[in-house]
């Protein structure tokens, strides 16, 4: 029996829906919980009561299979229109895009994007969340042409969503939160130039076919395989512009320590992609500093605030400070190695426990051990290790670096890039 | 004008239906489970209505599992169901 606040309602349903339970009785109050006085509490619990009873010791309806169907295991394979702008037309309507304009996915197309990856149509890349639909090399290969990807872009995003997939990544609670990350793909290695993927100036903005169109291809498998639709799906309280695309690519040439995907245990002649929960990147500004000492003082103090979710995860997930290249140099200059600054910023970017616990949501069971809970003074980090604190270098010339929260239930995970067999 | 066929982009979902537990007769001489996703308030939510369900029958007690955060599974539910007559979850912020 489960309890659940009117504005989760969309999700509650779907989800025991695409779980292959439609009829699952719910108790329905009213939105929220957090944040409420006691006395308000007690007066949900009331008016959950009765629903709760019945549902359970009531009769459940049993639609069974006939609804389960209705989750999309009897999707047509495809579509006829009158004409481009009926179909164009009719995908915004039914919500199959993100809201732009896009490609449409004719089998011509589709057949010459299924080709890039190598692979069969019907092969099974990954089974996404909340929808839980599995998604093939067909269904990414629909939704890269809507976004407007060339073939040879396959690889990258096959392996993209097989990280996803991973457990430790979490992506249930990426889709469904209220929390605004997104899915970013940090891609490195020699694919970069394969692919003329933007490293430098702007390397998280527009202004390149390869980041823009598999960074927007993505978003639109979450959506339309995955069931990640705003207000259903996926319940971000405000989401992101990270959510249209988010793709981005390491700048190994400016990069003063081994490439990421090394540090990360791969080749140095693999191409990989590491799939973060992100928050949109958060500026770090910092135009005079000219030690390694003081331009990762700015660095861990962008890092450390109370808002963001690993300020309260802690040992759960991870974050990305992506260092522009004249950061990274004057970092590196000073000696320090990938694994020195880790630790430094493991070592500075600590809120206090006292005003952690101004936040409803911290959660001292998610904290290290050695955390004094009792001490208001006491300074806990922002992940559980310095390893957690991952470090890539990308954009182009200028004082500016940027940080990027996460989920922070969840953990960034590296796949490698196949070639197309 | 000649007409336009383009290729769906949903993922076809192959879970299938799956049985609901059947419903209790009564609550009287039920132990129940409070499953708890640590949001805030939501314990204290859960336990209010378990109280309130004890005002009205003779339940036996209720034994709480909590999950360290929302976004992770519970792990031990065969264990745990073999303890409770029922479990009440809840969900939102």
């Amino acid at each position: 029996m489960t309890i659940c606040t009117e504005a989760f309602i969309g999700l509650a349903r779907e989800e025991s829906k695409n779980l292959g339970m439609p009829d699952l009785p719910l108790a329905i109050i009213k939105h929220p919980i957090g944040g409420e006085s006691l006395a308000v509490i007690r007066q949900r619990a009331e008016d959950a009561l009765e629903q709760v009873i019945r549902g359970l010791t009531g009769e459940v309806a049993s639609r069974g299979a006939a609804a389960a169907a209705s989750t999309g295991a009897t999707a047509p394979e495809s579509f006829t229109f009158a004409d481009e702008d009926e179909a164009l037309e009719t995908f915004h309507a039914r919500r199959l895009t993100d809201g732009l304009p896009f490609v449409l996915p004719t089998a011509d197309r589709v057949r010459a994007m299924i080709a890039g990856s190598g692979r069969r149509a019907g092969e099974v890349i990954a089974v996404v969340p909340p929808r839980w639909a599995e998604a093939t090399v067909e269904n990414i290969a629909v939704n890269a042409v809507m976004a407007g990807c060339r073939p040879q872009y396959m690889p990258v995003l096959i392996a993209a969503l097989q990280a996803a997939a991973d457990p430790a990544f979490g992506l249930y609670s990426v889709q469904a939160t209220t929390h605004p990350c997104a899915v970013m793909m940090l891609i490195s290695g020699p694919i970069v130039d394969e692919l003329a993927l933007n490293f430098r100036h702007g390397s998280f903005g527009p202004g390149f076919r390869a980041n823009a169109s598999i960074g927007r291809a993505m978003r639109l498998v979450l959506m339309n395989v995955g069931g990640g639709i705003p207000g259903e799906g996926d319940q971000a309280t405000h989401g992101s512009p990270a959510k249209f695309s988010y793709c981005v690519a390491e700048n190994e040439a400016a990069t003063p320590w081994e490439p990421f995907r090394v540090a990360r245990g791969f080749g140095k002649s693999d191409s990989t992609v590491t799939v973060f929960s992100g928050e949109g990147p958060h500026n770090i500004n910092d135009h005079v500093c000219t030690s390694a000492e003081t331009t990762l003082t700015v660095v861990a103090d962008t890092m450390t605030t109370i808002g963001h979710n690993n300020a309260g995860s802690v040992v759960r997930g991870d974050v990305l400070v992506a260092f522009g290249p004249e950061h990274a140099h004057t970092v590196a200059s000073g000696g320090m190695s990938r694994a020195d600054v880790q630790k430094f910023l493991y070592e500075r970017a600590r809120n206090k426990v006292g005003l952690l616990k101004l936040r409803a949501m911290y959660k001292a069971e998610n904290w290290p051990d050695w955390v004094d809970q009792s001490d208001d003074e006491a300074r806990c980090p922002i992940v559980g290790k310095p390893e957690d604190i991952h470090i890539v270098v990308t954009g182009g010339p200028g004082k500016h670096s940027a940080f990027i929260p996460t989920f922070g239930t969840s953990k960034s995970v590296t796949r490698k890039i196949e070639p197309p067999r | 004008m000649s007409r336009i066929t383009v290729v769906s982009p949903l993922g076809v979902n192959r879970v299938g239906s799956q049985p609901i537990a059947p419903r209790l007769r009564s609550l009287d001489g039920v132990t129940l489970g409070i499953l708890n996703n640590s949001k805030p308030n939501s314990l204290e939510l859960q336990q209010r209505v378990v109280e309130l369900i004890g005002q009205h029958h003779s339940v036996t007690g209720a034994v709480t599992k909590q999950k360290p955060s929302a976004a992770i599974g519970a792990e031990g539910l065969d264990a745990y169901a073999k303890e409770v007559g029922a479990v009440i979850t809840a969900i939102s912020d």
